[in-house]
């Protein structure tokens, strides 16, 4: 039988996929989690049959170059020598390239690259045998050489962001293109066994030691998303899951071996244990971009963004001793996004969303991985609500207890003095006051609803958050209003009458 | 003194008559009985009493006798006209003694023959000082007052005329109307303003002159002083340029003595240089120097009114380039550490600016828009896009230039550029992108609909690059006082602030677009506002005809005028459309502030009923305020009905204020207030203090040459918030834009009720987030609202064109005429 957590795991992972919604399969049913066997192959298409980490890459490095009389056929063999030249010399046996070329694209332009969807480029590539494509193309814009470039990948079906860059010396272009490529490089590793300390995986093609020491796929300290892939019988994808906000530090490299922690929003680890016909896959996630615009939306109400939220990132998570002063506080603006710098040298950052003194959200991300993503925390709506009303209901509270003070300070001194008239009308006017009951009616005409409708909504934690704060509030006017003082302050000035 | 008495014996007269002898029988012959002559003094060695025996001695007659000699008694009676009464009565015994006989006869006799006879009392005389004198013997008599009559002309050929008038007015008090007394008191008046005159006081000796010209004009030489005197204070007033002041003198003599040769002489050569300076007007006019011929044609007409032919040269000079005087107790360029915009510097920027919309009229609570630089602006897409046209034309008289669409872009993306100074982010948000389709067509697509569209651009003023020095042509002047930096710009059209002259009481703002020649009709072309050191000194200035206009005059004052018939046939008074709200606004930065049982203890310790009534309106029925509970009017839809007026409770104030004291280490520190210059404000904010003060809170203002970085926790503000739903977030934040980063001092709460708020696309669901917003900023007292006050401009029966409830002074102030009129008095 799952367990509870798992159910939760489940319950948030399905909550929280940032992309791909058309294509989220349905969540692996956990109790048939079985751990990958290590080298088995991808049954698609046909291939080398070697093991995994001595599978080099088939890559395809595909140019478009504008239709410009100065790209003319010797500009284009030299890319092509150079570009072929450069990365041979970074990723010698570990990849197997190929170069084609095309023209006419119109327009070569980035953003045209960027809009072509995942379903549009596994169309157009799954055909081939190619495990990586590199769509590069080479323009003008503004008296400069513009490069940019998209990496497709085969085994996750996806394609990662478009980066560009420019350079106004012409002979650099086919080292800028190659530079492209080697930055926009997702390497993957296929995870051999998980467990609770960790994840350890064999890297693609990891056996081939790269010339450039720089282009070695993986090294400590760097990060992997994960994803999982679900296969039949007959060994093909039939869906794929990515895990969100959940990540693999590599803790260790022994040529193609890769030992991970794992770094997850979920208090679980989401990786599970070992299923049978589950590959779980790591690529390396390195940032690309300075920052990353991060949209925030409350989930269940994705229309209305989440605007003027406090998010503070940090490089680690506080803990008792460590409050983490040195932390970046963020604020979303009227969109609900706030921009998150990268930090290349440890890109891994924390981050959590602030609702007063709440947390809504406890994430881990890598900013500059992706120039824009999407987080749904809960909705505290509800709560800030009750919060608004309770406040208001507490300057009243004080209001009242002040006043209550000062009257019968006034009713001690009259009686003290003698004047039983005056003490009578104080004592009228402290028994008009508002009293606990009323109080406490009015925190139960605010808490009801607001936790009512929380539960409905499934959001038990702001259930939880309200009933806290109305209880807080309930306590301090039961402190301050108990109606024993009032008895005990009237038996007091009785006695004083009585004495005069 | 010594006094002789001439006795006469005290038994029945001798009167030797039978007492058969008819009535007509002469009783003037009655001879006296024993008479003791004893020496008197003669007249001439007589001296009249000195004043101060005349004021504390026992008062004392003067019998003068035929023979010169002078009896020295205690007052006669009857007085004055003793003889003559006399007479009359024995004229009457006689007719009475006519039939009678017998005893009857005889005692008549008895009587006629004692009315020959008037009885004094010697002082002297202790033991037996009743005496009989023949009325026959008497020549006349010097009474009392007589004597101080003589002491008073003494004295004032003496020049000693503090005593003269001390007499007189003893005198005065015991007859109305003595004989003499009226000229005395003419001669006293007389040479009391010589006295002036020569003591170097022209101006008392002309109070003085002025009396006895009122009591006796003819009196002599009255006319020639009067003459010397204002001859000399006209000249002195010329001397200074103070031409009003010569005016006045000249009239003052004109009404005393009509063709007076010194009225005759100033007349004539003030009406010389009038005319000189018409024909200079008429010459600058001539060249196109409108300003300078209206100055002029002004100068000449308060030099001289009654230049023969004044208006008719007048006229056509200030009704072609027109001229508004407006009177202020606070220009724009005083000094003020305040940071926000005072009264004076809201007046400039309405004159300056002409925003892309503009506040139109206020109704039920709502304000109406209107704009000159659009034809049409068409919502489309259920409001998502905005369609623009611009006006391609534009009138004469109208103050705002034409623009263009790609300049209309220029200046929308100016403001959602992040980059740049003007950055306004809740525009930005609303706004998705700008697109010029035709030079007067452009379309503006909003991210998210707003819920009215003018409020959002209401703020927007088209932009020209200020013109340098070196741009100008040969004869134009610049009209700032500094040489324009590279890249400046100042609103374009509206009324420029001009280089300032020498007055540095006189703010000028010019048409930036001036009217072309050959129109059938001109409007104002320039306003001058003239600073005066109190209101009753603008009050004055605008009855004198210095100004035409007063745009903001406290209550007590306003309701004076509204009372004085006067008043109302050469002013009109009209009402501003939307009342002035007073409020404290707190700074969110500040720490003490930050306890909100100090905040409800500020408000629970002020009586603002009180302090309206006393201080702000100085009018216990509060005909024209109210107390209020937010910064909106009290009419706009966006007060909660729910919230009642804070009661003043001292009692719960001095609680929360010892709550609040042990939230801020044992003691509130001393607060810090803002309070613009404004006579009113500044009275009710002592009032403020010192009711803050009682309960053992400090708060000290701020000084206007204070540094302006100087930190502050409250400020007195006096303002018009007609946007609630746009308003109110820049208003609690204190900063000029709604940005998200400033609402971080706030709880998360009311930072998502002003976020939501500002989202709402729909008016009346914002409208009904305001009034809930209310309710909680009341409760969590993020400002203390004071009162809203009922403000009125006065302006002179020439002018014509505003409106009847203007949003501002200066509303259509292009459009307004002035009909040549210059004061006469």
């Amino acid at each position: 039988m799952p367990s509870v957590g798992a159910f939760v795991w489940l319950i948030l992972a399905a909550a929280m996929w940032s992309r791909g919604d058309d294509e989220r399969p349905a969540p692996a049913d956990p109790a048939s989690a079985q751990s990958a066997e290590a080298g088995d192959p991808d049954a698609e298409p046909a291939a080398a049959e070697l093991p995994f980490e001595q599978r080099p890459y088939r890559v395809l490095v595909s140019f478009a170059v504008e239709n410009r009389p100065e790209f003319g056929n010797a500009f284009a063999a030299s890319l092509q020598e150079t570009v072929e030249a450069r990365l041979q010399v970074r990723f010698g046996q570990m990849w197997d390239v190929s170069i084609e070329q095309t023209r006419g694209w119109a327009p070569v332009a980035s953003d045209v690259l960027s809009r072509r969807t995942d379903d549009e480029l596994n169309a157009a590539y799954l055909p081939t045998d190619a495990d990586k494509v590199f769509l590069t193309g080479i323009a003008r814009r503004d008296g400069a050489y513009l490069a940019f470039a998209r990496e497709w990948d085969r085994n996750s079906r996806s394609a990662g962001p478009t980066l560009s860059r420019t350079t106004y010396d012409r002979r650099l272009v086919g080292d800028l293109a190659a530079d492209l490529i080697h930055d926009l490089f997702r390497p993957i590793a296929l995870a051999t066994s998980v467990d609770d300390a960790g994840v350890d995986l064999l890297i693609r093609a990891g056996e081939y030691l790269t010339p450039d020491p720089d282009s070695q796929p993986f090294r400590e300290g760097d990060y992997l998303t994960t994803y999982f892939r679900y296969l039949n019988r007959q060994r093909e994808l039939r869906q794929l899951q990515h895990v969100p906000w959940t990540f693999l530090r590599v803790e260790a490299v022994d040529r193609a071996r890769l030992r991970c922690s794992v770094v997850s929003t979920f208090r679980r680890s989401p990786l599970g244990g070992a299923r049978r016909r589950v590959e779980l896959i790591g690529m390396r996630a390195r940032p690309l971009f300075d920052h990353t615009a991060l949209h925030m939306a409350p989930r269940g109400a994705t229309n209305i963004p989440m605007a003027g939220y406090r998010v503070d990132v940090m490089d680690r998570m506080p803990t008792a001793e460590d409050a983490v002063e040195d932390r970046l506080s963020l604020t979303s603006d009227r969109r609900g996004v706030v921009r998150i710098p990268s930090f290349p040298d440890q890109p891994l950052r924390h981050l959590l969303v602030h609702s007063g003194k709440s947390v809504l959200a406890r994430v881990p991300m890598i900013p500059g991985l992706e120039p824009e993503m999407t987080l749904n925390p809960p909705s505290d709506r509800a709560r800030l609500r009750v919060e608004g009303a309770l406040a208001m209901l507490e300057g009243d509270l004080i209001d009242t207890v002040a006043r209550r003070a000062v009257l019968m300070a006034r009713a001690r001194r009259s009686a003290d003095a003698g004047n039983w008239d005056e003490v009578n009308t104080f004592i009228a006017q402290i028994k008009a006051l508002p009293d606990f009951n009323r109080f406490e009616d009015l925190i139960t005409a605010i808490r009801t609803p607001a936790v009512e409708t929380s539960r409905r909504l499934g959001d038990r934690v702001a259930a939880m958050r309200i009933n806290r704060m109305c209880d807080d509030l309930q306590q301090v006017a039961e402190e301050h209003l108990d109606s024993q003082k009032i008895r005990d302050f009237e038996q007091e000035i009785a006695a004083l009458r009585s004495a005069q | 003194m010594c006094l002789a008495v001439f006795l006469i014996a005290g038994g029945q007269p001798a009167v030797g008559q039978d007492e058969n002898e008819t009535e007509e029988s002469e009783t003037d012959d009655a001879e006296p009985a024993e008479s003791e002559e004893a020496s008197l003094p003669k007249l001439a060695e007589m001296e009249i009493p000195t004043a101060e025996e005349l004021l504390t001695g026992p008062p004392r007659d003067w019998v003068i006798l035929k023979n010169s000699e002078v009896i020295v008694c205690e007052p006669i009676v009857p007085r004055p006209e003793t003889l003559e009464l006399r007479a009359q009565a024995i004229d009457q015994k006689k007719l009475e003694m006519r039939g009678k006989k017998g005893e009857e006869l005889t005692r008549l006799r008895d009587e006629l023959n004692d009315l020959n006879y008037l009885e004094i009392t010697l002082p002297e005389d202790l033991e037996n000082p009743e005496y009989r004198i023949e009325i026959v013997k008497i020549d006349r008599f010097l009474h009392h007052e007589d004597l101080m009559l003589r002491r008073i002309d003494a004295l004032v050929s003496e020049g000693r005329l503090d005593t003269a008038f001390e007499l007189l007015v003893r005198l005065k008090r015991t007859w109305d109307d003595w004989r003499g007394m009226a000229e005395r008191y003419d001669d006293l008046l007389f040479a009391d303003a010589k006295q002036r005159l020569e003591a170097g006081g022209p101006e008392r000796a002309l109070v003085t002159l002025g009396e006895l010209n009122e009591r006796n004009p003819g009196y002599p030489g009255l006319a020639d002083l009067a003459g010397n005197v204002i001859d000399g204070l006209v000249s002195n007033a010329l001397a200074e340029g103070n031409v009003r002041m010569a005016r006045h003198f000249l009239f003052r003599l004109d009404d005393m003595y009509p063709q007076h040769a010194v009225f005759a002489r100033h007349s004539e050569s003030l009406t010389q240089k009038t005319n000189d300076l018409l024909t200079a007007a008429e010459e600058a006019q001539a060249a196109g120097r409108l300003p300078e011929a209206a100055d002029l044609a002004w100068e000449a007409a308060q030099l001289w009114p009654r230049t023969p032919g004044l208006m008719a040269r007048y006229r056509p000079i200030v009704e072609r380039y027109q001229q508004l005087r407006v009177g202020v107790v606070h220009l724009a360029d005083e000094v003020d550490s305040s940071p926000y915009e005072t009264p004076a510097e809201a007046r400039a920027r309405q004159l300056t600016e002409i925003p892309l919309f503009e506040k139109d009229r206020f109704r039920n609570g709502t304000v109406y828009y209107r704009t000159r630089y659009f034809d049409e602006w068409e919502p489309f897409d259920l409001g998502r896009r905005l369609q623009i046209t611009l006006r391609q034309s534009r009138q004469p008289w109208e103050a705002q230039p034409l623009i263009d669409a790609p300049r209309l872009a220029s200046l929308l993306e100016t403001r959602l550029d992040p980059g740049s100074d003007l950055y306004d982010e809740r525009l930005a948000w609303f706004i998705d992108s700008i697109r010029v389709q035709t030079p007067v067509e452009l379309t503006i697509r909003f991210r998210r609909v707003p819920p009215r569209v003018e409020p959002l651009l209401d703020e927007i003023v088209p932009m020209e690059a200020r013109t340098s020095a070196s741009e100008l042509t040969d004869g134009e002047v610049s009209l700032q006082d500094e040489p324009a930096e590279e890249g400046e710009r100042t609103p374009a059209g509206g009324f420029a602030p001009v280089a300032s002259g020498s007055d540095p009481d006189v703010m000028t703002f010019r048409r930036a677009i001036p009217e072309p020649d050959g129109l059938p009709q001109y409007h104002v072309g320039e306003v001058i506002e003239h600073r005066y050191i109190s209101h009753e000194k603008a009050l004055q200035a605008l009855k004198q005809g210095e100004v035409s206009m007063l745009p903001d005059l406290p209550d007590w004052i306003l309701r004076r005028l509204q009372q004085d018939e006067n008043s109302a046939t050469s002013y009109f008074i009209q009402p501003y459309a939307i009342p002035t709200t007073h409020i404290l606004q707190l700074n969110p930065h500040s720490r003490p502030l930050r306890v909100r049982e100090l905040r409800r203890s500020l408000a629970y310790a002020v009586d603002r009923d009180s302090i309206l009534r006393d201080t702000v309106l100085r009018d216990y029925d509060a005909a024209h305020g109210r107390v209020v509970t937010s910064p909106f009017p009290s009419r706009s839809p966006a007060n909660s009905l729910d919230v009642e007026p804070r009661s003043f409770d001292i009692s719960a104030a001095v609680a929360l204020m010892l709550a609040a004291a042990g939230q801020l280490d044992g003691a509130i520190p001393v607060l810090k207030m803002h309070v613009p210059p404004g006579p009113v404000e500044r009275a009710a904010a002592e009032e403020l203090i010192k009711s803050w003060k009682r309960i053992g809170i400090e708060v000290e203002i701020i000084p206007a040459d204070a540094d302006p970085q100087t930190p502050w926790d409250l400020h007195y503000r006096t303002l018009q918030l007609v946007e609630p739903t746009l308003d109110v977030w820049p208003f609690l934040t204190g900063e000029p834009t709604a940005e998200m980063a400033d609402l971080a001092v706030f709880p998360d709460w009311l930072q998502q009720q002003l976020i939501a708020l500002d989202r709402t696309s729909d008016l009346g669901r914002s409208l009904a987030a305001t009034r809930r917003l209310h309710e909680a900023l009341w409760s969590e007292v993020r400002f203390l609202p004071l009162w809203e006050v009922d403000q009125f401009m006065v302006i002179r029966k020439n002018i014509l064109g505003f409106r009847a409830e203007p949003i501002h002074c200066y509303q259509d102030v292009d459009h307004w005429t002035i009909s040549a009129w210059f004061p006469t008095e």
